[in-house]
């Protein structure tokens, strides 16, 4: 009987204290009460496993000396919670004041932090974008040597911002454990124990810093976005994003005289750029930014009209000014409005209307009739070969390329949009309820020029350690097979005609090379208070050059910039000028 | 050669010697640590960084061969057990001090110094003088002068002045009600100012306390064990339980007037377990606890501080920019720490207010890990159990009060180290007392000496120990 209860205590004392072992440190209110508990079931079972003594004052010495080695348990396991069990938890814990928004978290690991020497982040030729400068008292600044050379803001997006204070965003946050040198254990512990100052591994990217530039000087000061892709191996060749902001106007630097001011200096600059009127410059457009994609999303049309001809009978089609969807829906119209076919019949040479010309001429009332022939079900495969994605199906996070944090795109919002003739009309010419980002339709682009296989997108050529190694070289990987090799040709012949005689002329701009392209218009509601059916439209466009054997795939997306014929292909024409010029074979 | 004329004390000799090495060894590495390159490898340059903590290890040594010829009966494990706490005190306050250095403080002049500068050396002085004060207790013949000039020896003597000590208890009290200062504006005036040096007069309430209970406790035992019939009700006998409500008003005066939490709990715990092993009924106890209990809600509602402690106990995060900076900085530098700690001169103990005092345990335990502060912590169990078989170990029914001053005096240092122990690693709510032999402070560690030498003292008469020597 005592013996049973002797076990019984100790097991409930035990089960007692590893149900608070297993609270979250936020709630441990509950871990103490467990604790407390656990040393009455300890006491209880220390008194029953004492031998019985006649009554008297050792008996009594015994019982207290047991109170007090029940308490020194509860100390050691005290000890044992914060230093091993939970010391991870309790040593990184941050807590954030409701009330005034101030955060508390652990000193050390914040001086730890900023004594760690960083990799550097390389372009794809191994010229730093990001270096690590080892300042007065052994600190590591953050430092951006081509902030001189460069527009400083140039590669804020990609390369993402340090912070002690703020944390960090792009490469700095996805690939922080190698920079910081946390992913080899191995040689922390050496580093650890020959009290070596920790160095991280470089990174070096697919990014060409001088293409990079370039694309930014084609878009100016405009909001929007370029990402230029290697077709053959989904390599970021550029990725630039509108507003952006400057990566040291957030790195702190330890050795500054006035540790107060350099504090105030970017609290100030984190409080610039958060503002309501700044436009979101932390946001990635490229990646995180999704619009609709216009008549650009006429290539994911045109593909499904290929990939299923005997429904949507491609060569068997006009273009009238209106196409009447469903009852009680608008007709779907063209944006040139009147006599669209017409222009269709006469360029380059008088002929009947087919994919090539409608898509050349970027004929809604075409691509309107593609999808209806289609019907949602064929859209919707299409879409989702090309990732974009059914809301219902989407990830929360764009799985195809995880170098930086991206959003899927989507065919629609709404469940059960594409179920209307005119919803699925307007989808089939890119407006409807898509939305898309930057990215995908370079991706989309991209597919088509590397013959009909879309590859994963990615940003980090090779990793690096300090000695010399590689610790990790990226190969290309194909998502999959989006189309067969001769409907991929067949759409590079449409892309190439949209430029050579349609409306993408302006990105013909690279000499002794054929480009091909597809503009876009993406029309949006923007109400002012005078007119509250005011549209605006972000332009856009998608070019791939050369059309033959694409070397690049380019999207362009200028948000609230007109007409994607005009600007649209015109920056992708820089930008693919300047791809060529900077971008040896 | 020298065991049979000298009874040499070999188990503690040799413990000694194993401490003293370590502490030279870990000592010479928070030179090292602290200082790197400011060390001259010359004999000279060694000898001037060990001396403040080698010269109090000699001294033991000293002490150790001094009971081998004084008292060879007395109990072998105190000693080393306590050179190892105050050696880690030692090695503590030399490892924070240049750290604490940015610290500064006006002086009384209106000039600017750094508030802990040489506190190192400090300590060093007071481990000595507690050290001097353990000699003078043990090897001056105190049996043989009491017994000339008062026809008594020490215990008889402690025993016989019982209303002495109590009126030096109050005393005491009321010169801290009067007098009191509070120095380092922790909210405590639980200081004396006497210019040279502050006092802190409960660590010598502390003992005088249990001097008094321990007499009064065992003259009375009979009586207050015994209970009062009333009808069906038993009660204790209330006359003779004056010194529980005496103690429990010592208590919360303590709290009300001088906010002093820490000593009022270690009081009242010290008490409650004379109290149980004089009478061996749990139910005084529990009737106590009750009552303090009683008196703390009452308190908690009243006085601010009792509120704020517990409140940050239970959720130190929600206010950790402000009253509960201390402990989630504490629990920040134990998490840190680890199994192994940082190392010796690695971590950033300091950045807990009063690293050296109260919070000394978590600039060890950040230092040297769960494997330090556990090893801590079995050292501290080690003295009490030792203190405790002392006690047992009094035989005979005339010598009571040795063995409930012996229990007395073990449970101040083992409910001292709990509580502060316990604070700083928010098992209970912090209140501010000293870690027995390892926090910076004069009067803390003087007084434990003390109660060393008074627990040296009742082993080494104890017959069954000298039954057993060979």
């Amino acid at each position: 009987m005592r013996l049973a209860f002797r076990f019984a205590s100790l097991g409930a004392a035990a089960a007692l204290l590893i149900y608070g072992f297993l609270q979250p440190i936020d709630n441990d209110t509950r871990w103490i009460a467990s604790l407390w508990l656990a040393a009455l079931f300890l006491l209880v079972a220390g008194r029953l496993s004492l031998p019985p003594r006649p009554a008297g004052i050792a008996r009594n010495i015994q019982n207290l000396a047991l109170l007090m080695a029940v308490g020194f348990v509860v100390l050691t396991v005290q000890l044992l919670h914060h230093q091993f069990v939970r010391a991870g938890d309790l040593a990184g814990a941050v807590f954030v004041d409701q009330q005034t928004g101030q955060t508390t978290s652990n000193v050390r690991k914040v001086i730890a932090a900023l004594k760690v020497r960083r990799g550097q982040i390389l372009d794809r030729s191994g010229i730093p974008i990001v270096e690590t400068e080892v300042v007065d008292g052994g600190y590591a600044v953050r430092r951006y040597p081509l902030a001189g050379v460069f527009d400083p803001t140039v590669f804020g997006h990609v390369v993402g911002f340090f912070s002690s204070r703020f944390g960090q965003s792009g490469i700095e946050s996805a690939y922080g454990d190698y920079l910081s040198g946390e992913r080899d254990s191995l040689r922390r512990i050496q580093d650890v124990l020959l009290d070596r100052p920790r160095v991280g591994d470089s990174v070096r990217l697919s990014l060409d810093v001088n293409l990079q530039a370039a694309a930014l000087g084609a878009l100016g000061e405009r909001t929007g976005s370029i990402v230029v892709l290697d077709p053959r191996s989904g390599a970021v060749l550029a990725m630039v994003s509108r507003p952006g902001f400057d990566p040291r106007g957030l790195a702190y630097n330890p050795a500054a005289p006035d540790r107060a001011a350099e504090n105030r200096r970017i609290d100030e600059y984190w409080r610039a750029i958060n503002a309501d009127g700044a436009g979101q410059p932390l946001l990635n457009r490229a990646t995180q930014g999704r619009y609709p994609p216009g008549s650009t999303f006429k290539t994911v049309t045109a593909v499904a009209v290929l990939l299923h001809p005997e429904q949507a009978r491609p060569d068997s089609i006009d273009c009238p000014d209106e196409r009447p969807t469903e009852a009680g829906a608008p007709p779907v119209v063209n944006a040139v409005r009147v006599g669209l076919e017409g222009m269709i019949r006469s360029l380059p040479v008088p002929d009947v209307p087919d994919l090539e010309r409608v898509y050349a001429f970027s004929c809604n009332t075409a691509f309107a009739e593609y999808a209806m022939r289609l019907g949602p079900d064929r859209m919707v495969e299409t879409a989702c070969l090309f990732d974009i994605y059914r809301p219902q199906d989407a990830p929360n996070v764009y799985p195809g390329f995880t170098d930086l944090p991206a959003l899927p795109s989507l065919l629609y919002v709404e469940p059960g949009f594409l179920n209307s003739r005119a919803a699925l009309a307007d989808t089939g010419y890119g407006q409807g309820q898509l939305q898309v980002t930057p990215l995908q339709m370079a991706m989309v682009a991209a597919t088509i020029a590397n013959d009909g296989m879309m590859m994963q997108p990615s940003l980090v050529e090779e990793i690096v350690r300090p000695d010399g190694t590689v610790v990790v070289r990226h190969q290309p990987r194909p998502i999959r097979r989006v189309m067969p090799p001769e409907i991929a040709r067949r759409m590079r012949a449409n892309m190439r005609a949209g430029v050579a005689y349609g409306f993408g002329k302006a990105a013909d701009a690279v000499d002794g090379v054929a480009v091909g392209g597809k503009s876009g218009t993406a029309e949006y509601s923007c109400p002012t208070i005078d007119d509250a059916g005011r549209l605006c439209a972000h332009a856009w466009f998608i070019a791939i050059a050369p059309v033959e054997q694409p070397r690049f795939a380019v999207a362009v997306m200028i948000e609230n910039g007109g007409e994607g014929s005009r600007i649209g292909a015109e920056v992708a024409g820089q930008v693919l000028r300047a791809a060529f010029a900077t971008i040896g074979e | 050669m020298f065991r049979q004329p000298w009874n040499l004390r070999g188990a503690e000799l040799r413990l000694l010697l194993v401490a003293l090495l370590l502490f030279a060894a870990s000592y010479t590495l928070v030179a090292l640590a602290a200082d790197a390159g400011g060390m001259t490898a010359t004999p000279r340059g060694i000898a001037d960084i060990l001396w403040p903590s080698v010269l109090p290890f000699l001294f033991f040594l000293a002490i150790s061969l001094g009971l081998s010829w004084r008292m060879p009966d007395a109990d072998q494990l105190l000693l080393p057990l306590v050179a190892l706490l105050a050696g880690l005190g030692l090695m503590l306050t030399a490892r924070l001090e240049p750290d604490l250095l940015d610290a500064m403080c006006a002086g009384r002049d209106g000039t600017v110094a750094p508030c802990f500068a040489g506190i190192d050396e400090k300590q060093s002085l007071w481990v000595t003088l507690g050290i001097a004060g353990l000699a003078i207790a043990l090897f001056v013949p105190w049996d043989d002068l009491l017994r000339r000039y008062q026809r008594t020896s020490l215990m008889d003597w402690l025993d016989h002045h019982r209303y002495a000590w109590l009126m030096m208890g109050v005393a005491l009290i009321l010169a801290t009600f009067l007098f009191g200062v509070d120095p380092n504006n922790s909210g405590v005036r639980a200081w004396f100012n006497f210019g040279l040096f502050l006092f802190q007069p409960s660590e010598l309430l502390k003992i005088v306390l249990v001097i008094f209970l321990a007499s009064y406790l065992n003259e009375h035992r009979e009586v207050v064990a015994a209970r009062y019939q009333i009808g069906p009700l038993p009660l204790p006998p209330l006359p003779y339980l004056a010194p529980l409500i005496g103690m429990w008003g010592l208590a919360m005066g303590l709290i009300i007037v001088q906010r002093d939490l820490g000593a009022a709990l270690m009081l009242f715990s010290v008490f409650l377990a004379m109290l149980y092993v004089a009478t061996g009924r749990g139910w005084y106890v529990i009737a106590g606890l009750g009552a303090f209990g009683a008196g703390s809600y009452v308190l908690y509602n009243v006085v601010s501080v009792v509120k704020t402690r517990v409140t940050i106990w239970l959720d130190p995060w929600a206010s950790a920019q402000g009253s509960g900076y201390q402990l989630v900085q504490a629990i920040y530098a134990l998490a840190s720490g680890g199994v192994f700690g940082t190392g010796l001169g690695r971590g950033l103990p300091t950045v807990v207010p009063a690293a050296h005092t109260d919070f000394v345990f978590t600039a060890l335990a950040e230092e040297l890990g769960l494997a330090g502060g556990l090893g801590v912590l079995i050292v501290y169990l080690l003295l009490i159990f030792r203190g405790y078989h002392i006690a047992v170990r009094v035989s005979g029914r005339f010598r009571g009060f040795e063995q409930l001053l012996a229990v007395g005096l073990t449970t101040i240092i083992a409910v001292q180290t709990f509580i502060i122990i316990g604070g700083n690693l928010r098992a209970i709510p912090l209140t501010g007392v000293t870690l027995p032999f390892i926090s910076y402070g004069g009067s803390s560690v003087l007084m434990n000496f003390l109660i060393v030498a008074l627990l040296l003292r009742i082993s080494a008469t104890t017959p069954t120990i000298a039954a057993g020597r060979r």
